[in-house]
């Protein structure tokens, strides 16, 4: 049965061939859609396990098995339809005041059984006692610190005083509440079906993910309670017990990025500290005199802050970043909204002060109003035949659902006015790339204006009728003016992009097309629907109604930010992440060409050598702060990656010599679609913090294989942020480090060592 | 399931709307038998006995054995793929792992099992497999795993190898604990400390058990680069294979080898062992000859790389040698 090595090569490409051809019809199999048995009478098998169809297998299985994406039978409905569910909105969060202590400690108010808040981890006190100091334990184990932040300076919140906490956000990571469900028609969720938020100590997560509103110069605590089971196979198949929440893109320490190996366990927080630092303080405006670098005072004026306004970030989110595991934990429901305010960006579209940009929003409250200004996570789900969430932990490509939810709810209705609204769009799935587009009861497109990329405005508001590809992660704000419908009109919110495995998109649908659905894509089509109507309740103020007759009197004005300019770098970077390449195919050697084998995921740094991930790997240094340069990002060919820069936004330059749209053009980003063979180049400099950060594939499902690559950058004030970051190991009973390995080429300073 | 009846190659080339009403006949059928109502208490994990396949393989010692049953049930394992012919990757991510089993113990065998699986099953017989798991030290407890191509081909795609291509082949590791359902994936390029201590960690009874942690700060780092740059490079490349003075591993100790080859040789043997064994290079054909289990892999450094990595086994080697002439000296004054 077994060829032998000297077998010609012929007959080995025959072999390979044979296995292609097998692939779609055993994909079929290992999923239960069919039986051996059924291939064995079709004939489609021999029962000598040799394909009977060598060469005419193709159209057979294509159109056969490759139909469903998830690679397993169809979610079940339950009789769901869409659009006869309401949107739920995100659930706000509410701050808690924070106050100094005579120790220069976070205290919440009295009567809170929170301990303070502090600038070095408890982990630093527990690991003081031989043993472990026990007031310091764990609660719920008895094991290990009560704090999973790491111990020491290292992990230190950078630049303390300068940004002490002001409000305590008190979250916990925790099984799903006993009402959770994607519609009503469908079963509620196992508690182990979805882990997700809950506001307090030790709570039950929420079927609706939260939204916190912060805002510049109010710096944030974020404690994280991890309470989730102990025994971590109580998980329902898929998702890890272990947390690291990461704040998408906020510019923060790296002790506080959530994506540096400091995972934590159940039974223990950890503090995160979110300053609402605007990028580049300590170089420009650095005495904070400019309106346009401010946070709302929460009447009516400003906290200036020092900063460069053109960094002022505004639609952001956080997540779960447990390497190996990000894929399931985020889609099991580790996720969050998180909108920061600023003087331009102020969340109230009445207020006129020279500064606010008077964006739609709402009046009723000081800023942050989100009666005209609404988050909208768009993600993918699958489930089993029982209604449960599924996830397949072997699908290496990235995980596509087929029921396609906002804000956790399956295709909702949302009741707007006839008038401005803004829509902040997360792409929230794991593998998925969507393309919208706003679509009027006969078929045409709405135009709308585009405002901001990853939360980042546009110098001009872009004029689209549909938008462009949204890779996971990516950030689209658009505002869409429905004063051309009247009370009654619908709209709809359409994904007309088509995606049957995880390495890329396959094709953008016509509108005609996506609205008729696709039989080998359930997520194509329309998946929100807004219905223009009289009135609507408040949900800033509950119990005030807004109506279709008031003035609105929000603006988009024709310029919303200024252009951070291209210069001269200090220095290049080029980071390839490569997949194994398909086989060469070189005329000169046919057939008898050698099959060769690629380091997978790799990532090239500057053409040196390649590498696979090791969270233990310093693959670029930054030596210091404030120095421009330029990144230029590739990738092979065949499939997709939306690649995600921690910490800093970069400004797009192009995309070698492919088109390079109007949305991303000098547009700051933090991640970029890479599109299969192709490169982006943009202008990054580092600043305020220091530590071990990263950048990698927002496709969690290929961030958690290994398409990831860790830089530091050595900034900050503290003496510590001069040197390189360890890397912490936890455990259960603490947690340990690690010396990292810094990669050569990724060291721009001159050699210290003679060669030879 | 109904019967649907015999369906020969020839209505299996039905037209499209015919080959899809089957289709989703079959999904229909597929989903009607699997829609039990949800079990009270908290499910079992989906991958059980039901998702892996009881089918049969076969070992490098040429036993027959059924992979659920035999291997998978009630047992911690630790699974990768390869082929015996794959030049560039395969060596690496064995010798790796051979270096973690090393660290488990005797627990390799007693409860905690490597599997490797050929993609390459009709290439790859049990001779074959025998010859790759004693090249690179598999003994017990570790599988060299080959079966019938569709066998392979359902098992692979079960645990997630779902390639297109023998090239593009997954390189992670898959651990698995059958007895609590939990799977999950892990690196051979990571620290192997932190492999070792994932797989320990996939018994519930270690995860129980206290490890105590004795730090008190964070250790102070290095600073500055190490003096010699090429460490990392051979710690994570080469000494899964190689040692510098310690003897044979998989391949040749490599103490002295700065002064045993010429500079330039070894310079283009670094970067490109293929192209020298293409060439048919006589230093390259002897290194096979006496390393038959295996070839020294491509592994894509550039120049730099080789230049660094030639300046650390260059001082390495002084040291070995150092130490050597003192072991000698002791062994003399005796």
């Amino acid at each position: 049965m077994y060829i032998d090595h000297r077998e010609s090569r012929r007959r080995q490409k025959e072999a390979q061939d044979a296995r292609n051809n097998r692939a779609e019809i055993v994909k079929a199999l290992s999923h239960g859609q069919i039986t051996r048995r059924d291939l064995v009478r079709w004939g489609t098998l021999t029962m000598g396990g040799v394909l009977a169809l060598k060469n005419g297998l193709s159209p057979f299985a294509r159109s056969a098995f490759a139909d469903v994406p998830t690679g397993t039978p169809r979610s079940p409905l339950f009789g769901a339809t869409k659009f006869s569910q309401a949107l739920h909105r995100l659930e706000v969060l509410q701050p808690t005041p924070l106050t100094r202590s005579p120790e220069g400690h976070a205290q919440f108010p009295i009567g809170s059984s929170e301990p303070s808040a502090k600038r070095l981890s408890y982990h630093t006190d527990f690991s003081a006692v031989p043993g472990g100091d026990p007031r310091f334990v764990n609660p719920l184990t008895g094991r290990g610190p009560m704090e999973g932040r790491p111990p020491g300076e290292f992990f230190a919140h950078q630049r303390w005083d300068e940004f002490f906490p002001k409000v305590a956000y008190v979250l916990s990571m925790g099984q799903c509440e006993a009402d959770t469900y994607f519609h009503d028609n469908m079963p509620p969720q196992h508690p182990n079906s979805i882990w997700s938020c809950g506001a307090g100590r030790f709570a039950r997560g929420r079927a609706i993910p939260p939204l916190i509103k912060g805002r510049y110069g109010e710096p944030i605590l974020f404690r994280m309670y991890n309470n989730l089971p102990v025994d971590r196979h109580q998980n329902n198949g898929f998702g890890r017990n272990e947390i690291a929440t990461h704040f998408h893109n906020a510019h923060n320490g790296a002790e506080s990025d959530g994506a540096n190996n400091a995972y934590h366990f159940p039974g223990t927080f950890f503090d995160y500290r979110w300053g609402t630092t605007l990028a580049r303080r300590d170089k420009i405006n650095k005495l904070g005199t400019d309106r346009r670098a401010s946070g709302p005072n929460g009447n009516g004026g400003l906290t200036l802050v020092p900063g460069d306004f053109r960094e002022l970030q505004g639609t952001m989110w956080f997540h779960d970043h447990r390497f190996f595991f990000t894929a399931e934990n985020v889609y099991k429901g580790n996720l969050g909204g998180v909108n920061y305010y600023s003087g331009p960006d102020r969340g109230h579209e009445e207020l006129d002060d020279g500064v606010n940009l008077r964006l739609p929003s709402g009046t009723l409250l000081d800023y942050g109003n989100l009666d005209f200004d609404v988050n909208l996570m768009i993600s993918d789900a699958a489930t089993k035949p029982d209604g449960q969430l599924f996830f397949d932990i072997f699908d290496t490509d990235g995980f596509l659902g087929d029921i396609m939810l906002v804000n956790q709810t399956f295709a909702p209705f949302f009741e707007v006015l006839p008038r401005k609204y803004r829509f902040r769009l997360l792409n929230a799935c794991m593998a998925r790339f969507l393309q919208l587009a706003l679509v009027d009861a006969r078929g045409r497109a709405v135009s709308f204006d585009f405002i901001a990329n990853d939360g980042n405005f546009v110098v001009n508001p872009i004029k689209l009728s549909e938008l462009d590809q949204q890779g996971t992660a990516e950030r689209y704000d658009i505002v869409v003016d429905f004063s051309q419908f009247k009370v009654g009109d619908k709209i709809r919110l359409v994904n007309l992009l088509k995606q049957r495995n995880g390495r890329k998109p396959d094709e953008k649908l016509s509108i005609g097309a996506a609205l008729a659905g696709d039989s080998q894509d359930p997520a194509v089509g329309p998946l929100l629907e807004f219905r223009i109507a009289g009135q609507v309740a408040s949900v800033d103020v509950p119990g005030v109604t807004h109506y279709a007759t008031a003035n609105d009197r929000s603006r988009v004005p024709s310029t919303l930010t200024q252009q951070i300019p291209i210069v001269q770098p200090v220095r290049t970077r080029h980071v390839e992440f490569k997949h194994n390449e398909l086989n060469r195919v070189d005329s000169n050697c046919v057939p008898s060409c050698e099959d060769k084998d690629f380091l997978p995921w790799v990532i090239r740094v500057n053409g040196e050598a390649t590498h696979s991930l090791n969270a233990n790997r310093i693959s670029m240094l930054i030596p210091k702060p404030g120095e421009v340069e330029h990144w230029t990002y590739t990738t092979g060919g065949g499939w997709d990656h939306p690649i995600h820069l921690h910490f800093e936004e970069g400004v797009t330059i192009n995309r070698g010599g492919a088109y390079l749209p109007p949305t991303e053009r000098l547009a700051r980003k933090d991640v970029w679609r890479l599109r299969p063979g192709g490169t982006v180049k943009f202008q990054v400099q580092f600043g305020e913090f220091g530590g071990s950060y990263v950048n990698h594939c927002h496709n969690t499902v290929h961030e958690d294989f290994g398409m990831l690559l860790r830089y530091q950058v050595l900034g900050g004030t503290g003496p510590m942020q001069l040197a390189v970051s360890p890397t912490p190991i936890p455990s259960p009973d603490g947690i340990t480090f690690a010396t990292p390995e810094i990669l050569p080429e990724g060291d721009p300073r001159p050699r210290n060592v003679a060669k030879k | 399931m109904p019967d649907i009846g015999e369906v020969s190659w020839t209505q299996a080339k039905l037209p499209w709307p015919v080959a899809v009403a089957i289709a989703v006949a079959v999904a229909v059928l597929a989903f009607v038998a699997l829609a039990a109502p949800p079990s009270p208490g908290n499910p079992r994990s989906p991958w059980n006995e039901t998702y892996f396949p009881n089918l049969p393989v076969v070992t490098h010692d040429g036993r027959e054995l059924k992979f659920y049953d035999d291997l998978i049930k009630d047992k911690i394992v630790v699974i990768n793929f390869f082929y015996s012919s794959c030049s560039n990757i395969c060596p690496l991510t064995t010798a790796r792992l051979s270096q973690v089993k090393d660290m488990l113990g005797d627990r390799v065998g007693r409860d905690i099992f490597f599997y490797s699986i050929t993609l390459d099953p009709l290439l790859d017989g049990p001779d074959t497999l025998k010859k790759y798991a004693e090249t690179y030290n598999a003994g017990p407890g570790w599988l060299f795993l080959t079966g019938k191509p569709d066998d392979i081909d359902l098992i692979r795609h079960k645990l997630g190898e779902r390639s297109r291509s023998l090239a593009e082949h997954r390189n992670d590791v898959m651990l698995g604990n059958d007895a609590t359902g939990e799977w999950g994936r892990n690196s051979a390029f990571t620290d192997l400390e932190q492999l070792a201590a994932a797989i320990r960690e996939m018994d519930p009874v270690w995860r129980e058990q206290v490890q105590p942690v004795t730090v008190a700060a964070a250790p102070a780092p290095p600073v500055v680069l190490s003096d010699t740059p090429g460490q990392g490079l051979f710690l994570k490349a080469c000494a899964a294979c190689h040692t510098i003075g310690e003897g044979t591993r998989v391949g040749p100790d490599l103490a002295g080898v700065t002064a045993r080859r010429d500079h330039g040789w070894l310079t283009s043997f670094l970067m490109a062992p293929d192209d020298m064994r293409a060439r048919k290079d006589p230093i390259a054909v002897a290194l096979d000859a006496e390393f038959p289990g295996t070839k020294m892999p491509n592994l894509n450094l550039s120049p730099g790389d080789v230049a660094d990595l030639m300046t650390y086994l260059a001082a390495k080697s002084g040291k070995a040698a150092a130490n050597q002439s003192v072991h000698g000296d002791v062994r003399s004054a005796q």
